[in-house]
């Protein structure tokens, strides 16, 4: 398990314990990357932000003349722009979300539900709208991207009720959640991606444009890949009624191979799409994965 | 001590391996895991981890304890006495000898007692001696001194029963005993009689061997009677008045036809001979006649000796048998009519004979007689006809039910007035029913007709095919309807539209009250002179259940009883013997003259039966299970049962949550 240097408590296991999902995004969000993430654009803008070197093909207009007047050197001075960003949140309810391994700390749903509810608490510290859509066919739940402290409290809610069970969304269900996506939204799809991978360009289409950044984190338990230690499982398929006798030890590698290939596969059709993609396991640190998510998005920037 | 009634069974003990190879070999059971998704899984075969190391000690352990235990039970283990009996090294020889009519016959008899007296100076040897065909099983013991044996033999005779071999096989194995060592049986007899066919024992399977002796008749010439010629059948019928004939039939055996002179004697006398040409492996009738009265029996006869005397003649009974009583009650001063149909009635039952012997005789006096007088009368059958308040005067509506009371019949026709009789015999209780009117079919209109018979009615089994139709064509142009009957009336005959033509009452005492709608003459009905009449009328006065049990001419086979307690008669030996009033006559078993059809090799093998267990290990089982005390079986069926139960608990599947442990026996 990767953890963060500073604590031990965001390990999921321990997490899982705070019921408070609020709480618990405030617990993760301040105890790991308090001061590390910054939301806020430098650009265009009515408040001051901070001064820089000057450089060569920049607007002169940003040049501080009486800064250069004193010290003789040219500075650009930076304003805060106003970002007016929103953050939709995509979780995946279905039944093989449910999946639990036998060393894992919470399924794959608790997993992606508290990363979310971070996600949510970083966008509402910082005054961005929020909202969260998914769950499954049988049982979809939408809340459209709104701000303030009542929405948000509304938000952690409808995450917090979510059940997993069912099956994937569907088409139609994607229809609407690409319609509800508001301009200028950072969409965030917490999903284990184990099936319909081939249906990513089309649901992710709309991140290819300037206005939208879009985020996948695939969530997966460890056994997914290295399978329950047996000599023999009867394994049923949880969304379905298949099943499959046989004995992991001697299939294990096989799987883990057939496992990474899949992560490659998802991974190169965001790419393909303009997506970022993240795997995690459901056993990682929650303030490491969010550390990687920032240092994702600064990186882009 | 612990022995084995089937020590070979033993070796199922064998099976042992089965529950070792079956945890050495056995694949693990998998236990469901639910599983996000299949897509990277594939099927593989799933390890026999059992071979590397047995999984589960205590329940192999169970295991091969229960398989112990079902190869102990099978091997039939049991608590032996301590004290050991040797069997008798001594040879045991049962002689069985048939003492049927037949052995008498190709010098049988004189042969088998010959072979009986060179076979009992056999050395070493304890000998008994067992006989049928003489009406009755004599035994004598294994180890009867061979002195007090040869005298024995020495006296005896064949007898005159059919012999049935089957009887004997339930006694030879008693008369051994245990103990005895080589067991046989030595069987003489000439194997004609279809007795032998049916027999079947085992006698193999319980150690005896079987020695067949075949003499006389079989010896000389099997499949066949030859030389042999015998009185089959007899009869006697009368003709005329004064004369009868008697009629014999007489077989030939032999494969060439034969001429030979068959007898009449009577009295002690001969009386007549006639010379007779036998086809070959035929028969032939011969008849003689002779003035009746003159002798009780006659006696036919073949004059030539042959092979088998005992079936030369036939003794038969010359008398007619004592004919049943019957009488009439008529109007003080008797009509035309009534005297008509009393001639009419009286002619139809003295035709009914048997044979030619007169079986119904009209007596007068006796049935005056049962009008005067309170005492029992032989009369079978009295009618009344004409029946109406007459039947009031002196006593003879008492005489009338002492007489049904006594088991006698009483046959009514209606008189002048129906209604007077009607009241007399409701008031006398003898019947009760209502007159209704006076049915008549106008001359050239259709007549009455007789309706079908009751389905399961007496009468229904009597008639059917041609008898039915004639009944069924009877015409009745008169009748009285009847109705209100009484209950437990029966109503024997009905006309279409459901009229009763004939009350019948029956009493305790087997007596009968039958009474017409109409009168028997012939303006009334023709129902008289149709054939049926005769079988309807015994019928309906219930003498067709007697004629059945009739004892006055009864013919009976050698061995035979008839009646019981006091009046017990067995039947010994052919020939005519009195019982109280009657004759029996006695002829020899049907078996003794019918035709073979397995050899004396295929009865042998009957006789010894199809399983070739040899005669030491039935020995062996026969003495150990005389000495066995205590049977272990139970025990070990309960401890079985007790380890069935363990096992089943020890591998039912444990229900386990963690997936971790999935693994469960087979």
């Amino acid at each position: 398990m990767v953890a963060t240097s500073d604590s031990a408590l965001l390990d999921p296991s321990h997490l899982t314990r705070i019921k408070d999902l609020s709480l618990l995004a405030r617990v993760v969000v301040d105890g790991a990357i308090f001061g590390v993430h910054r939301s806020v654009r430098q650009g265009r803008g009515a408040e001051f932000f901070q001064y820089r070197p000057y450089e060569a093909g920049e607007d002169l207009k940003s040049i501080d003349w009486k800064v250069y007047a004193k010290r003789d050197e040219l500075v650009s001075k930076t304003y805060q722009e106003d970002t007016n960003f929103s953050v939709c949140l995509i979780l995946d309810g279905s039944a093989s979300m449910g999946y639990k391994g036998e060393h894992a700390g919470c399924s794959k749903f608790k997993y992606a539900q508290m990363l979310a509810a971070c996600f949510a608490y970083l966008a509402f510290r910082q005054g961005d709208k929020v909202g969260v859509v998914g769950g499954s066919e049988q049982s979809p739940v939408f809340l459209p991207v709104s701000s303030g402290r009542g929405h948000f409290h509304r938000l952690l809610a409808a995450m917090g009720g979510m059940q997993v069970g069912g099956t994937d969304l569907s088409a139609t269900a994607w229809e609407k959640i690409q319609a509800s996506i508001p301009k200028r939204c950072l969409v965030v799809y917490l999903s284990d991606f184990l099936e319909n991978e081939d249906l990513l360009p089309a649901r992710l289409g709309f991140a290819r444009s300037s206005s939208y950044e879009c985020l996948c984190v695939q969530v997966l338990d460890a056994e997914e890949s290295t399978l329950p230690q047996a000599e023999a499982l009867r394994f049923v398929e949880m969304e379905g009624v298949a099943e499959i006798s046989t004995s992991p030890k001697l299939i294990s590698e096989e799987v883990q191979n057939k496992v990474a290939d899949h992560k490659q596969k998802v991974s190169r059709l965001c790419r393909e799409n303009s997506v970022d993609f993240e795997s995690v396991l459901s056993t990682d640190d929650l303030g490491y994965v969010l550390h990687q998510f920032i240092g994702l998005r600064g990186r882009k920037r | 001590m612990i022995e084995f009634g089937q020590p070979l069974a033993l070796w199922t003990a064998l099976a042992l391996g089965l529950p070792i190879l079956a945890h050495m070999a056995y694949r693990q059971i998998t236990n469901k895991k639910r599983f996000p998704t299949l897509r990277f899984l594939r099927v593989s075969s799933i390890p026999r981890t059992g071979r590397r190391r047995p999984s589960d000690w205590v329940l192999l352990l169970v295991r091969c304890a229960l398989f112990s235990l079902i190869a102990l039970l099978l091997a039939d283990p049991y608590f032996k006495a301590a004290s050991i009996i040797s069997p008798n090294t001594q040879k045991s020889c049962l002689i069985v000898l048939d003492r049927s009519p037949s052995m008498s016959g190709w010098g049988g008899w004189e042969e088998a007692k010959s072979k009986i007296v060179e076979e009992l100076q056999v050395p070493s040897t304890q000998f008994g001696l067992l006989t049928f065909g003489s009406g009755e099983i004599l035994e004598h013991s294994m180890g009867t001194p061979v002195d007090q044996l040869l005298t024995l033999v020495q006296s005896l005779r064949p007898g005159f029963d059919a012999g049935s071999g089957q009887s004997l096989f339930g006694r030879i194995t008693d008369l051994f005993a245990a103990r005895d060592g080589e067991k046989e049986i030595l069987l003489i007899s000439d194997f004609q009689e279809s007795n032998w066919q049916g027999v079947y024992s085992d006698l193999a399977a319980k150690g005896i061997a079987v020695r067949i002796m075949p003499v006389g008749h079989d010896a000389q010439s099997p499949h066949s009677r030859l030389g042999n010629r015998a009185v089959v059948e007899a009869k006697v019928v009368p003709v005329g008045a004064d004369k009868l004939r008697i009629w014999a039939v007489v077989r030939n055996w032999d494969t060439e036809p034969v001429e030979t002179q068959v007898s009449l004697h009577a009295g002690a006398e001969l009386k007549m001979v006639q010379t007779v040409r036998l086809p070959s492996v035929g028969t032939a009738q011969v008849q003689f006649v002779m003035p009746v009265g003159d002798y009780a029996q006659a006696t036919v006869k073949l004059e030539e000796e042959d092979n088998l005397p005992i079936d030369n003649n036939r003794t038969i009974w010359l008398t007619p048998p004592p004919a049943k009583k019957f009488g009439f009650w008529l109007p003080p001063d008797p009509q035309e009519m009534d005297a008509q149909e009393m001639t009419y009635l009286g002619t139809a039952l003295e035709s009914a004979g048997d044979g030619g012997w007169s079986r119904w005789e009209v007596d007068v006096t006796l049935a005056d007689k049962l009008r005067l007088s309170p005492e029992s009368s032989n009369l079978s059958l009295l009618a009344i006809l004409g029946c109406s308040d007459w039947m009031n005067e002196g006593a003879q509506i008492g005489a009338v039910q002492r007489f049904l009371d006594e088991g006698g019949t009483v046959l009514l026709t209606p008189g002048e007035s129906p209604v007077r009789m009607n009241q007399v015999l409701r008031d006398s209780s003898l019947l009760n029913y209502t007159f209704v009117r006076f049915a008549r079919t106008p001359f050239r209109m259709a007549p009455f007709r007789i309706d079908t018979l009751p389905e399961h009615g007496r009468l229904n089994e009597v008639f059917s095919g041609d008898s039915s139709r004639d009944l069924y064509l009877s015409q009745i142009r008169k009748f009285f309807v009847y109705k209100e009957l009484e209950a437990g009336l029966i109503v024997p005959l009905r006309d279409r539209e459901g009229h009763p033509l004939v009350l019948c009452k029956e009493y305790p005492s087997g007596g009968r009250l039958v009474l017409f709608s109409f009168r028997l003459l012939p303006d009334w009905t023709d129902l008289p002179v149709r054939n049926s009449f005769l079988p309807l009328l015994v019928e309906l006065g219930g003498f067709g259940h007697s004629l059945e049990k009739d004892t006055s001419r009864v013919r009976l086979e050698v061995g035979e009883v008839l009646g019981e307690g006091d009046d017990l008669f067995v039947a010994r030996e052919p020939g005519l013997f009195k019982r109280g009033s009657n004759w029996v006559e006695v002829v020899l078993p049907i078996a003794e003259s019918m035709p073979e059809v397995f050899t004396v090799s295929e009865i042998s093998e009957h006789i010894r039966g199809y399983n070739q267990t040899t005669s030491a290990d039935v020995d062996k089982a026969s003495f150990m299970a005389k000495n066995r005390d205590t049977s272990l079986w139970v025990w070990i069926a309960g401890a079985i049962f007790l380890f069935l139960l363990l096992e089943n608990i020890l591998a039912k599947p444990a229900h386990k949550n963690s997936a971790n442990d999935p693994l469960l026996h087979a």
